[in-house]
């Protein structure tokens, strides 16, 4: 036998349980994850029946056969019969609908949809249920029924757009304030700053909750409009409410990392440009503008990939009017979690693949050079 | 001097508390290659940025060709500048920096479609005046430090500015490429016929390029001439010991072309001071020859010599006089051995010399200091 490695107690070896730790906490559910968006569960019933006595089988609703609501591909599943027993297969529970299945000489030979009179329960008599097998097979099922669900991929656009919407509003916000906090003189950016952060040290929710009593129909902003005599807005369960408290609550990830980068450009780069004849303004966009590139792209991943799972704010804000893909994936996955886990997959594909142009065209801005502007 | 292009009048600056300029005033003609020479801290850097508009001077006046213009920002100024540490926009080519300078210029808006031709072609000659074609597109950090600082180059001269502000733009290259640079940068100047304004703290430098040496210490001038003029006559104890290895000896002036030093009496080519006046007296280490011990006017024991590559740099003790020679030979002498030390009328130069602390200066050669 072989004697096992000696154990060595140096300083990398108090890092390994950090390293199991990582494994099992931050990867083992990501692939569970992924897993699951491409499995779906089966369930396998088989039945057989006394072929003599009929041509056809009525196979009852509830129990067996059942149909995806959203998707008429999945329609009955899959099913075999091996001369005695007829198995069906990636049948679900909870859809029931009724299906008459035909015999031929002893085989299949076709299934329908058997909408025809109520059930006589003696026909169920010729219908056995075998064993019930469970188990999971690969499919892409998950994501097809995604794409092709209208209803899924409405709340899908709206979210991408809600999330956009913010960062944009973020950066528009977010850059001139970093811009006039990195000019300030250090004390009293210091002071600025800390007013930046304050809010963050309160739940968010409740400072969504906040958001709420102001912009509710009987809240602060419409008291106020009301005693001057204008009329109530109704400014609740709209998108702009949503997008608002998106950009309130993500504005410190926009500002922070612009201004990070903005305080350490190299200040003779900007006397530089003023020397060759560029005024303020334009000194701010050919150079301020492209070399704070890093601090804007990763202030917009830093507001983008929140506000698109963000889930709490659209429920508070927006109600079921404005239904984030957050939202959808949470109530979905109390049903079905494999397409839910599907959802989740296509939403992080998503942000990997903005995470990616992002950072690409960070790397890229010093080869393309005078054309980024 | 030529026609006066910049001119600063009673400038004084206070930074943090410190003054680091004290009422200068300074004259630079048309077309002339300036150096600023200085030791850290003297203000140097502080006189440029004011030339540039980078900084405010607390008081006096900049002229522009006879025009005041205290209260022009740097984009509005007929003066561009070679930065310290090149200050190139990481986020542009070459070509882009390059270009910089003629894209922030107003163009009519007839001439905007043959613009782009005419940047390029300016860009190009800019290249070749630089010895750069063929980098346009390249990126910025693939270029060697000299590269860099000839891209700067002909980044700040591409607006054909009537003066070009160069704050020690040698710094950061090693010997050999400042060597060629220094060269390449005279030419530059003689052949585009701007003014140069250079700060340095390399007095080499100086000496080399320059039409004018301006010597600061304490954001005062101590003393305005030509390369020859500083070298040979030093104004004061500073300026010697600063422009070049010296030996400086407190001496009296007995009378015109009559010195004392050492408690010996020497010929020299001065004049003018009072009789019995205590003066400053320097004597470059070149100009001392080693002979045997009979045959010089001082006599003195080596202490030690090292080999320089062109000389040998000595020091040797006087004898029954306490002053240690600084001397550079071509001939080597032995640890120990007592030799005769030897120079001319024409190579003891005297200054005045009421202010000179003499404790402060040693004969080991400075190293070259950083800002």
């Amino acid at each position: 036998m072989k004697p096992l490695p000696k154990f060595r107690l140096t300083r990398t070896a108090f890092a390994y349980p950090y390293l199991v730790f990582a494994i099992i906490f931050l990867v083992a559910p990501l692939i569970l994850v992924i897993f699951y968006s491409f499995t779906r569960q089966i369930d396998n019933y088989s039945v057989y029946k006394n072929f003599e006595n009929s041509p056809e089988i009525i196979i009852d609703n509830l129990d067996f056969i059942g149909y995806d609501e959203d998707s008429s591909l999945s329609r009955i599943g899959t099913y075999y019969y091996d001369g005695e027993k007829l198995t069906i297969v990636n049948y679900r529970p909870k859809h029931p609908e009724t299906y008459r299945v035909f015999f031929e000489d002893g085989k299949i030979s076709n299934i329908e949809e058997y909408d025809g009179e109520e059930l006589i329960a003696q026909d169920l008599d010729n219908v056995k249920f075998l064993n019930k097998l469970t188990g999971f097979y690969f499919t892409i099922d998950n994501f097809v029924r995604f794409f092709n669900n209208g209803d899924s991929m409405k709340v899908f656009l709206r979210s991408i757009y809600i999330a956009f919407m913010s960062t944009v509003f973020c950066l528009l916000i977010g850059f001139p304030t970093a811009y006039v906090l990195s000019k300030m003189k250090e004390r009293t950016r210091n002071i600025v700053s800390v007013m930046f952060l304050l809010p963050m040290w309160i739940n968010f929710l409740l400072r969504t909750y906040a958001w709420r009593t102001l912009v509710e129909k009987t809240g602060i902003i419409n008291t106020i409009l009301g005693s001057v005599g204008l009329p109530a807005q109704n400014l609740m369960y709209t998108q702009g409410a949503v997008i608002l408290v998106m950009v309130y609550d993500f504005l410190p990830f926009m500002i922070l990392p612009i201004y990070n980068t903005l305080i350490k450009i190299d200040r003779s780069l900007i006397e530089a440009s003023y020397d060759l004849g560029a005024n303020h303004y334009r000194t701010l966009f050919r150079v301020i503008f492209p070399l704070a590139i890093p601090g804007i792209s990763s202030g917009i991943t830093m507001t983008f990939v929140p506000a698109i799972t963000a889930f709490a704010i659209s429920k508070i804000m927006g109600g079921t009017q404005c239904a984030t893909i957050g939202e959808e994936i949470e109530r979905v996955f109390n049903n079905d979690m494999w397409f839910g886990s599907a959802m989740s997959v296509i939403i992080m594909v998503l942000m990997l693949a903005s995470m990616f142009l992002i950072s690409g065209k960070d790397s890229d801005s010093d080869n393309i050079g005078g054309g980024l502007i | 001097m030529a026609e006066s292009i910049i001119r600063l009048e009673n400038i004084s600056v206070a930074l943090g508390g410190e003054q680091i300029l004290k009422n200068l005033n300074l004259n630079i003609g048309d077309k002339e290659f300036v150096t600023l020479l200085g030791p850290s801290g003297c203000g140097k850097t502080t006189t440029l940025r004011i030339i540039g508009g980078f900084q405010r001077q607390d008081s006096g006046n900049v002229f522009f060709a006879n025009e005041i213009i205290n209260d022009l920002p740097p984009y509005k100024r007929n003066v561009n500048t070679v930065f310290q540490k090149y200050a190139l926009f990481p986020h542009l080519t070459v070509f882009g920096n390059i270009a910089y300078g003629l894209r922030m210029q107003k163009v009519p808006k007839e001439e905007r479609k043959t613009r782009e031709k005419e940047i390029k072609k300016r860009v190009e000659e800019m290249l070749a005046l630089v010895n750069l074609r063929g980098f346009e597109n390249r990126d910025i950090s693939s270029l060697s430090g000299g590269q860099q600082q000839r891209v700067a180059i002909a980044r700040a001269l591409i607006n054909k500015p009537h003066v070009l502000l160069l704050d020690e733009p040698l710094g950061a290259l090693d010997l050999k490429l400042r060597k060629e640079m220094q060269i390449e940068l005279k030419n530059i100047q003689i052949k585009t016929g701007i003014t140069f304004i250079y700060v340095t703290h390399d007095q080499e430098e100086a000496l080399t390029m320059s039409d004018i040496v301006v010597v600061m210490k304490g954001g005062e001038i101590q003393q305005i001439g030509t390369p020859q003029d500083i070298y040979n006559e030093p104004k004061n104890a500073f300026v010697a010991d600063f422009i070049g290895e010296s030996n400086i000896l407190p001496g009296v002036m007995l009378e015109d072309y009559r010195v004392e030093i050492c408690g010996r009496l020497f010929e020299c080519v001065d004049k003018g001071f009072e009789d019995n006046e205590k003066v400053g007296v320097v004597v470059r280490p070149e100009d001392i020859e080693i002979k045997p011990e009979k045959e010089g006017f001082l006599h003195g024991v080596v202490k030690s010599c090292v080999f320089k590559g062109v000389h040998y740099e000595m020091t040797v003790e006087q004898v029954n006089y306490p002053y240690t020679w600084l001397v550079h030979s071509t001939d080597a002498a032995d640890i120990g051995d007592r030799v005769g030390i030897c120079f001319y009328p024409n190579d003891i130069h005297v200054m005045k010399g009421e202010d000179i602390d003499y404790s402060v200066f040693s004969n080991v050669p400075e190293e070259d200091e950083e800002e």
